[in-house]
């Protein structure tokens, strides 16, 4: 089925999911510090509209909550970093879209983004473009890529080059290809479920 | 034109001028510092200008409530950008640590202000350790916080610094910005660049920091509270003009219709006004000539105490009658008015030399005004007065209430009775009775106060009492001994003695220290292989780091950190408020935050050689107490004065016993009264109960001074009760003040008037019938 011009309302509808949401993630960071990308392993609990918690178990441990405005950072051997969210304009965006996305609520997702949806039910891609020109200003634009009613990607391009991808759900768990150039890695996302 | 009508239009044209001399010459000034005492040692000149020009007296502190935590940390935020361009602050803080509040050109120097490499200085393997760290760091959520820095301080050396340049007592932190506890109040610090008692720019600034609020709240129902001396000295200014204009208005009201009961003619009002006009425009015109600028509490209190002026005309009005000139009457009067303007202008004497510049104000003002009025009186008003007659000698109520007064028991014991209870309530009573606290001599209402206590105690405010002083020559001298130390205080901290302290070595090493860093930092070539070294295996991109090996060699070459280097950048509030240079005396201070045991402090500072501890609130109520000696030596003199001019106008021991006796008795009777309610006594209750003793004093000497004739009595009481009714319905209006100052002074004289007027009719008065000869 290809998605027409009514269905985008269709598709946002059939991701909503009951809160809390946990699912398992693996993300692959790209940055132009960096020779090559960073994966790790964790999960990620999405536990009510301004609440998340995300939990790193591989490489190393660290453990990100998210609480209202508030988010503390705690990596072992280390003191907690504690933040706003206005200061890390990636997390809220992730933050935005998702708790949009899980509670259905399409107004406030496209009060704080442009939305785009194109491909078909079984493949499909939100292009999610910031509006509030300050997290313009760091995030570029999410993706989201999915087939029928689960997102398996999300991917943050920022506006400084850096970009990071993150898998869910059944894509987590998932073999990943050997080649894990963000390329390659959308491709793996796109790629029809089951 | 009749001669009395010239003489008129004169007077008229002299006040005008000397308005016009007033108003162009007039300089308000709101400096509260002019009501307190000189500092007549090094730690009360601490004290002094840490209460006056010190950093703390330009800090605003500012409160945003009435709304959700994040509108406040929203309005903070905006508040705090919106501000930090205006031209009228040095530093605005709201607790949003941005690391782009470092200088850029003082970067590099973090390598020699961070003790971070002391213990084991910078090499490959600790190096090596922090990177595995950025890895992390830059694959986690606060990756695009650290990835700024990465490249250039791969040690993160500059939030470390940050981290514990942070106040040890510093508010908490929600949504970025400190906030109150419970989250109701976001917090912020303005430090203006005009002193705290410059009235005209802090309300500049005040008005800079209310508008930019205006515009940039983020809730309609946001509130904003401004504290802090300048925003003080700002509210004082209007609310004393306020009250004084309006209890002036009340007043002025209240004296014409007493006036016009009393002498039921428009023209003995109008005539009345002008010695107290006169009065009140040469003491300013006075006090502009000689001070420069008049502290707003002088004009509005000076106009009060001269309101023993507004008595001199009165005499004059109940004594004319058809039967006198008034020239004649003025003259008959003019003994009694003569020693009466001449006790109170000796009383005021003591103020002229309290060494208090406000005090010398009021004292300057008042006997100008009092010996204008007293010469006016005598000289220009009788040519005015026509043939009136205030018809006192004629009103059966007068001679009724005459008669109940001769009638009143005066039994023998009553005078010492009195002086005894007055003396035993003062030495029995309970509570203090002196105010000893220096901060109720600056006038400023207790909510006030209250507010900027809680605020202080929000924003984590090091504790104002106690601090240790260190002296030197120099800066360098005075940084190397604070860095000793460091250690011992920490020791103190950990022995539970002090929760905190504060230093300027914290921010700024010495020179010494500096240098010793610059020898341990490697240079470009090792830094090179350390780098390469460290980076080994980790997956960092080639040549990234190269701002980082910049920064190191910089450091390596610098000239060390100063105190005059650090000028404009956020580390110069601290370090000044910490260190004050200026001539051969630095003073190094070290501020103390939850002082549990001062015992263990002062054995501290006897350990130490030349590490003074100063408890700040014991020096400012020695301060107070010195100061109040000072004045009480100086009124006992003025009081000596007093009698000996009493004595040579009256010559006739038991008259100058008649005059003195009331007064002396009230003297000690308003205070006693006063202690025995709990109104511990200030300077401002001293300066009211010189003034009920001037009053008192006239009071006397007009009763005294009546003949025996039942008419002359018949209008001294008219005259003196026109003059009591008058200075009561003032001072009780005043005692209704919602200044402290106004209440004190309003409260002290209305139970001053009371006293001596009932005392003078009692003790001073012949009674009727009875003649000089007999009672002598």
């Amino acid at each position: 089925m290809a998605i027409g011009a009514s269905t985008p309302e269709h598709l946002l509808a059939s991701l909503a999911r009951p809160a809390p949401a946990t699912t398992a993630f693996v993300e692959i960071r790209y940055s132009d510090l960096l020779s090559e990308p960073l994966l790790s392993r964790g999960m990620l609990s999405f536990d009510a509209a301004d609440q998340l918690s995300k939990r790193v178990d591989e490489p190393f441990q660290e453990s990100t909550v998210v609480r209202g405005e508030a988010v503390r950072v705690e990596r072992s051997g280390r003191k907690p970093m504690h933040f706003s969210l206005k200061r890390a304009p990636e997390l809220r965006a992730l933050l935005v879209g998702f708790s949009a996305l899980l509670s259905g609520d399409q107004a406030a997702l496209r009060r704080h983004f442009e939305v785009a949806v194109s491909g078909e039910f079984g493949d499909w891609q939100i292009l999610l473009s910031p509006i509030d020109a300050r997290i313009a200003k760091r995030i570029r634009s999410i993706t989201v890529l999915g087939a029928d009613a689960a997102p398996r990607c999300f991917l943050v391009d920022q506006a400084d080059g850096d970009s990071s991808l993150m898998l869910v759900d059944v894509a987590a768990a998932e073999a990943l290809p050997e080649n894990i150039a963000v390329e390659s890695l959308l491709a793996h996302c796109r790629r029809k479920a089951g | 034109m009749p001669p009395a009508r010239i003489l008129l239009a004169v007077w008229l044209l002299a006040l005008a001028l000397l308005a016009i001399f007033v108003s162009v010459r007039l300089q308000l000034s709101s400096d509260l510092r002019l009501f307190m005492p000189k500092p007549q040692n090094a730690e009360q000149r601490l004290l002094i200008d840490e209460i006056g020009e010190g950093p703390g007296a330009r800090l605003l502190l500012l409160a945003i409530e009435g709304g959700s935590p994040q509108a406040l940390a929203e309005t903070s935020q905006s508040l705090l950008e919106s501000l930090g361009a205006a031209p009228q602050f040095r530093q605005i803080s709201n607790g949003s640590s941005s690391l782009e509040a470092f200088p850029e050109a003082l970067l590099p120097y973090r390598y020699l202000l961070s003790p971070g490499f002391d213990s084991e200085p910078l090499d490959a393997g600790k190096l090596g350790t922090q990177l595995q760290q950025r890895v992390q760091d830059l694959n986690s959520p606060a990756a695009s916080l650290l990835k700024p820095w990465v490249r250039r301080d791969p040690t993160l050396e500059v939030m470390q610094l940050f981290e514990r340049w942070r106040p040890q007592n510093e508010p908490e932190r929600a949504l970025d910005v400190w906030m109150s506890a419970d989250q109701t109040r976001a917090l912020l610090v303005v430090e203006t660049r005009a002193a705290g008692f410059d009235p005209h720019q802090q309300a500049e600034a005040i008005a800079a920091i209310e508008q930019a609020f205006a515009d940039t709240r983020s809730e309609p129902g946001l509130r904003l509270l401004i504290s802090g001396p300048g925003a003080f000295a700002n509210i004082m200014q209007q609310r004393t003009a306020g009250e004084a204009s309006r209890l002036g208005v009340m007043a002025s009201l209240g004296m014409m219709l007493l006036m016009l009961f009393a002498y039921r003619r428009a023209r003995f009002v109008l005539l009345g006004a002008l010695p107290m006009v006169s009065a009140g425009l040469a003491g300013l015109a006075a006090v502009s000539a000689l001070f420069g600028d008049v502290h707003g509490i002088t004009l509005a209190f000076g106009f009060t105490l001269i309101g023993v002026a507004q008595d001199y005309p009165m005499h004059l009005f109940s004594h004319q009658h058809r039967g006198i000139s008034p020239r004649e009457n003025a003259r008959a009067l003019w003994p009694t008015l003569a020693t009466g303007v001449a006790s109170t202008c000796i009383a005021y004497l003591a103020f002229l030399f309290s060494g208090v510049t406000g005090l010398a104000q009021l004292a300057c003002f008042s006997m100008v005004g009092v010996a204008v009025a007293g010469l006016c009186t005598r000289l220009l008003m009788p040519a005015l007065l026509g043939d009136l007659d205030a018809g006192a000698a004629d009103s059966p109520r007068l001679a009724r209430l005459l008669g109940l007064s001769d009638r009143l028991p005066r039994p023998r014991w009553l005078v010492p009775a009195l002086a005894l209870g007055a003396v035993m309530a003062l030495l029995l009573g309970r509570g203090p009775l002196f105010e000893n606290n220096l901060a109720a001599l600056t006038p400023l209402p207790a909510d006030l106060l209250q507010r900027d206590i809680e605020l202080r105690q929000q924003l984590g405010a090091p504790d104002v009492r106690h601090m240790l002083v260190l002296r030197d020559h120099d800066e360098e001298a005075l940084l190397q001994r604070s860095e000793r130390l460091i250690p011992d205080l920490q020791a103190l901290v950990a022995a539970g003695t002090i929760s905190g302290f504060d230093l300027a070595a914290r921010y700024l090493p010495s020179v010494a220290t500096q240098r010793q860093r610059q020898s341990r930092l490697p240079d470009a070539l090792s830094a090179r292989l350390m780098l390469d070294q460290a980076t080994q295996g980790k997956p960092f991109r080639a040549g990234i780091f190269e701002p980082f090996l910049d920064d190191l060699e910089r450091a390596r070459s610098a000239d060390p950190l100063r105190v005059s280097d650090l000028r404009d950048t956020p580390l110069a509030l601290r370090v000044d408020s910490l260190l004050r240079l200026g001539g051969d005396d630095a003073v190094a201070l070290v501020s103390l935050a939850g002082v549990h045991d001062t015992g263990a402090l002062s054995r501290f500072s006897a350990r130490h050689a030349g590490v003074q501890w100063l408890d700040l609130k014991q020096t400012s109520e020695q301060l107070v107490i010195e100061y109040r000696e000072r004045i009480l030596i100086s009124l006992l003199l003025a009081a000596v004065l007093l009698i000996a001019v009493i004595a040579g106008s009256l010559r006739a021991p038991a008259r100058v016993a008649r005059v003195l006796l009331p007064m002396a008795l009230s003297s000690l009777l308003v205070p006693a009264l006063l202690h025995l309610v709990g109104v511990p006594l200030s300077l401002f209750h001293l300066i009211a109960l010189v003034l009920a003793a001037g009053l008192g004093l006239d009071y006397a000497l007009f009763f005294e001074h009546a003949e025996s004739d039942p008419a002359a009595q018949r209008r001294t009481l008219h005259a003196l009760l026109v003059c009591a009714a008058s200075t009561l319905m003032v001072f009780a209006l005043l005692a209704s003040a919602s200044i402290p100052v106004l209440r004190a002074i309003g409260l002290t004289v209305s139970l001053g008037v009371v006293c001596n007027f009932v005392l003078a009719a009692m003790f001073a008065r012949r009674p009727s019938g009875v003649s000089d000869a007999a009672r002598s």
